[in-house]
């Protein structure tokens, strides 16, 4: 299967501590939220996931291989990592920046064909995109860009795939359409989408997993009710929680006090 | 397609700038010379000897390496541009300039014969000057171990201001003619020759396959590193090929040359107001464009005060800055 | 990385080929006969001349009833037109400038000179002076040091620098335009120094050999055209000094329809096909294609300056333009059995 099992991880930089022994075994199936404080180590842990970067000791392995043994090539093929803040080429044409996504598929003598025309069409389509398909990025909105960026590793169709911090910048509404994105791409893949983010009422509402971090370490991972509760939030946030039910579906909600 | 608009507009522009010079040659004498030479049709009376050394030994090959200087000029300058994610890019970013220059400085100021073994030393000197500053660049930012492409922009920046130091420094100790050294750092095409249209031409092709080979990661690093990374390209290895690449065109074209401003920085823009950003399209409309741009600059720069010629970095600027400018306005108006 | 050996190899045999093809490209040049430096091109017109001595230095001082003593206290006038008083002969000169140099061991004036830049080379004597500087930097310190009391300059820059600390100084610009000056220029040396008698042999000297070529030159009505090349195509055009001695020699130089020194197109240099071309570097007109129809490489009439005799504006000038006119005109100076 596409698990990834993270093996007793370890990073440091400049002397210090980033992420310190992680365990965590995720199933090819599950949508996992990573959530913690700012600094934590969230960025991090992702990056070394998506084997961006080397960590000192322990090892990520992807469907049983350790990632930092995977050609590039290959390996953009089945993982790949949204980053925060992606850069967005002014005068690129919004089409022209999501089909980058194929350049897994294509070499230098091999450019994109009429099928990866296609494809690019229906997944900017399905992430209603496609009325900026000739627009150029710095003629896009922030909601929007993000939208676009979300098309642009959909292309990619590797079967995991990581975002860092998807939600930021967005509005209430253009939220809760990138996580039903996510969610119906997630779908149509065969590996996990993890995905780190600050608000914990969605992490909540759409993880089947959720990884809480603090300071590099991990602590707690498990369904969103067994990770969710007041006495972790109250630890490793510092702050006072109310946890209540939405009664129209079941999902937790998590206000401050 | 462009492609083929822009090779007929600069073989065009070639021929254009064959048939003018110092010395007025009708335009129905270079037809007749072309078509002499191409045996194409034997005329009765033969044309003047001088006049055919004089298209063919002296105009003809300094254009076509003009042709080809700006060529490379405009391609290195769009590489540097994609591979540094910096418009403000030009060919001379990272210390060729700089070192050919300090080179060349050398050459002069130690009054060594500028032929020794038949081998021209000023081009090889130049063109050692000019990666060697590069590679120390490099090297700078390697052992910095710094992951940030500014690095090795800064240490190129740094590079070249000792460089350029040391050739004051030079300057000033030693015999007062100047005038050859100076002249060469301003650019020109003076003393084109044949030989040096075969030298360069490998270089200029060579380059430019490596380059194009890559043109389309060149897209790709426009991202950022990480997500560069993510999709699958090996950005330092190819951030490397490509810098050496265009460093081997640049070097090879300044050692010939010398230090023509202005093509490398505008020719790659102006193409990228017309055409966008794609780099497939950039890499050769750059080439193309600067080509032309030269062609066209050398020809002023040798009628401008004929008989006497100014160096063409000095028409580039003067003439190159209004058109650019133009463009600038233009396109902003367009979005608009 | 095995990839970045690859690079600097390939760069290695691309160097190989390409040094090989260039190699090639010239060889198809047509060989061409061996140089002979100052060989004698065809004269112009087969004259009989007038046989005249060069008048020797020694005894022409006091025959024109001249003043031969300097009166102190003595006024110059330097370009600027600032006046500089003299109240006796100086004694101590540094002098920046090869000229000036040549020009005070010429009059007998050499022990006077305690300090030059580094580039002045002649008389050999020059070497032992102390150099205080190269041709563009001054060593104010080392000047000021050795006590002179005139410092002799021909470029304005360190002018102030050198008044604030109290040191007379005397700015002359080069001349660059007139050949008279020259000797004028001798005299006020001989003036300044009290050597009236020695500069007046010399300013005279020069006047009688430039007069003697006028005179011969007199018959001549055609111009043989030439064409200097300083360096790079660099060449002298209308208003410098080297167009004076052309004209005085009547030549025509190709390059006089512009001022000044300037870069002169090649093209112009193969279709006016100069009948004398000087040059330094020969080699790179004998090898360069587009000069392959040049009547100069045919007849082999390059000439190869002195440049020590056109670049410096002192006593040695007129053996460069004696030479430059011997080489064209060698009937001149032949002397009779």
């Amino acid at each position: 299967m596409n698990d990834i099992n993270i093996d007793e991880l370890s990073f440091q930089y400049d002397g210090n501590s980033i992420i310190n022994n992680i365990n965590a075994s995720i199933k090819s199936q599950d949508i996992v939220s990573i959530i913690g404080p700012n600094g934590s180590g969230k960025t991090t842990l992702l990056k070394l996931i998506a084997g961006i970067l080397t960590p000192q000791s322990g090892n990520v392995l992807l469907s049983g291989s350790n990632i930092q043994k995977i050609p590039a090539k290959i390996k953009s093929k089945l993982i790949t990592l949204v980053p925060q803040n992606p850069e967005y080429p002014e005068n690129m044409r919004v089409f022209d920046y999501v089909m980058l996504g194929r350049n897994p598929y294509l070499t230098a003598f091999k450019w994109e064909n009429s099928a990866d025309k296609k494809m690019i069409r229906e997944i900017m389509s399905d992430t209603n995109t496609l009325k900026f398909i000739d627009r150029k990025l710095n003629e896009v909105s922030g909601g929007e860009k993000q939208r676009i960026s979300l098309a642009l590793a959909m292309a990619q169709g590797t079967r995991s795939l990581l975002l860092d911090e998807p939600l930021s910048n967005l509005d209430i509404s253009n939220q809760a359409v990138i996580m039903q994105l996510i969610v119906k791409n997630h779908h149509e893949r065969l590996g996990p989408t993890i995905l780190s983010i600050h608000d914990l009422t969605i992490a909540a509402q759409y993880s089947d997993r959720v990884i809480l971090l603090d300071d590099g370490n991990l602590v707690a991972y498990g369904t969103p009710n067994s990770v969710l509760t007041q006495q972790n939030i109250n630890k490793v946030f510092n702050i006072d929680v109310a946890i209540l039910t939405n009664p129209n579906n079941g999902n937790l909600i998590i206000s401050t006090n | 397609m462009k492609y083929i608009v822009g090779i007929l507009i600069l073989l065009l522009t070639i021929i254009f700038a064959t048939s003018i010079g110092s010395v007025p040659i009708d335009f129905d004498t270079i037809l007749k010379s072309i078509v002499s030479k191409l045996q194409l049709w034997n005329f009765d009376e033969p044309i003047n000897e001088i006049t055919e050394t004089v298209i063919w030994n002296i105009r003809l090959p300094r254009v076509i390496l003009a042709a080809i200087v700006g060529a490379s000029l405009g391609l290195s300058g769009a590489t540097y541009q994609g591979v540094f994610r910096n418009p403000l890019a030009d060919p001379y970013l990272i210390g060729v300039a700089s070192g050919s220059g300090l080179a060349a400085t050398i050459i002069f100021v130690s009054g060594l014969p500028l032929i020794i073994f038949n081998l021209n030393l000023l081009p090889i000197g130049t063109f050692i000057g000019g990666i060697t500053a590069v590679m120390c660049a490099y090297m700078i930012s390697k052992i910095s171990q710094s992951r940030s492409i500014t690095t090795i922009i800064l240490a190129g920046v740094a590079i070249g201001a000792f460089a350029s130091a040391l050739s004051g420094i030079l300057i000033l100790k030693s015999d007062p003619d100047v005038r050859p050294l100076l002249s060469w750092l301003m650019g020109g095409f003076i003393s084109g020759q044949w030989n040096k249209v075969i030298f360069l031409s490998p270089y200029l092709c060579f380059g430019s396959i490596i380059i194009y080979f890559y043109a389309r990661s060149i897209n790709i690093l426009q991202l950022s590193d990480d997500h560069a990374a993510s999709l699958g390209v090996n950005v330092r290895y190819i951030r490397f090929i490509l810098i050496m690449a265009s460093t081997l065109i640049t070097a090879s074209a300044v050692s010939f040359s010398g230090i023509i401003g202005f093509v490398g920085l505008a020719s790659p823009h102006t193409v990228r107001l017309i055409w966008g950003e794609d780099y497939r399209k950039i890499l050769p409309m750059s080439a193309i464009v600067g080509s032309i741009f030269l062609v066209v600059s050398d020809l002023i720069s040798r009628i401008i005060m004929s008989p006497s010629e100014l160096p063409v970095g000095v028409i580039t600027a003067l003439f190159g800055a209004p058109f650019f400018i133009y463009l600038l306005i233009y396109s902003g108006k367009k979005i608009k | 990385m095995k990839q970045f050996i690859y690079i600097p190899l390939i760069i290695i045999i691309l160097l190989g080929c390409s040094t090989k093809l260039a190699e090639q490209a010239q060889s198809d040049t047509t060989a061409l006969p061996q140089l002979k430096i100052l060989n004698q091109p065809q004269p112009l017109q087969p004259v009989q001349l007038k046989l005249q001595e060069i008048p020797s230095v020694n005894n022409e001082s006091k025959a024109n009833g001249k003043i031969t003593q300097t009166v102190y206290p003595l006024v110059i006038k330097d370009r600027n037109g600032e006046k500089i008083t003299f109240d006796v002969a100086p004694q101590r000169i540094i002098a920046f400038d090869a000229a000036a140099v040549e020009i005070l061991f010429a009059i007998g004036q050499g022990s006077k000179v305690i300090a030059t830049h580094s580039f002045v080379s002649y008389p050999l004597e020059v070497s032992e002076i102390t150099k205080v500087g190269d041709a563009f930097s001054m060593d104010i310190e080392a000047i000021v040091s050795l006590n002179p009391d005139l410092v002799y300059i021909f470029y304005p820059t360190f002018k102030e620098e050198l008044e604030k600390v109290g040191l007379k100084v005397l700015l002359i610009e080069t001349i660059d335009d007139d050949l008279t000056k020259l000797s004028d220029h001798f005299r006020m040396w001989g003036q300044i120094t009290d050597a009236i008698d020695k500069s007046e042999n010399l300013a005279s000297d020069f006047e009688n050999r430039i007069q003697l070529i006028k005179q011969e030159l007199s018959q001549y009505s055609s111009e043989p055209s030439i064409f200097q090349d300083v360096g790079d195509f660099w060449t002298p055009g209308n208003n410098t000094l080297i167009n004076e001695v052309f004209n005085l020699l009547k030549l025509d130089n190709i390059s006089k329809s512009n001022d000044g020194y300037y870069q002169m197109s090649p093209e112009v240099i193969a279709t006016m096909n100069p009948q004398y071309i000087i040059t330094n570097t020969p080699d790179s007109y004998i090898n360069n294609p587009a000069f392959k129809n040049l009547s100069v490489i045919k007849s082999n009439s390059f000439y190869i300056p002195n440049n020590d005799y056109f670049s410096i504006f002192g006593p040695r000038f007129i053996l460069g333009i004696e030479e430059l006119a011997n080489t064209v005109y060698p009937a001149i100076y032949k002397k009779p059995r």
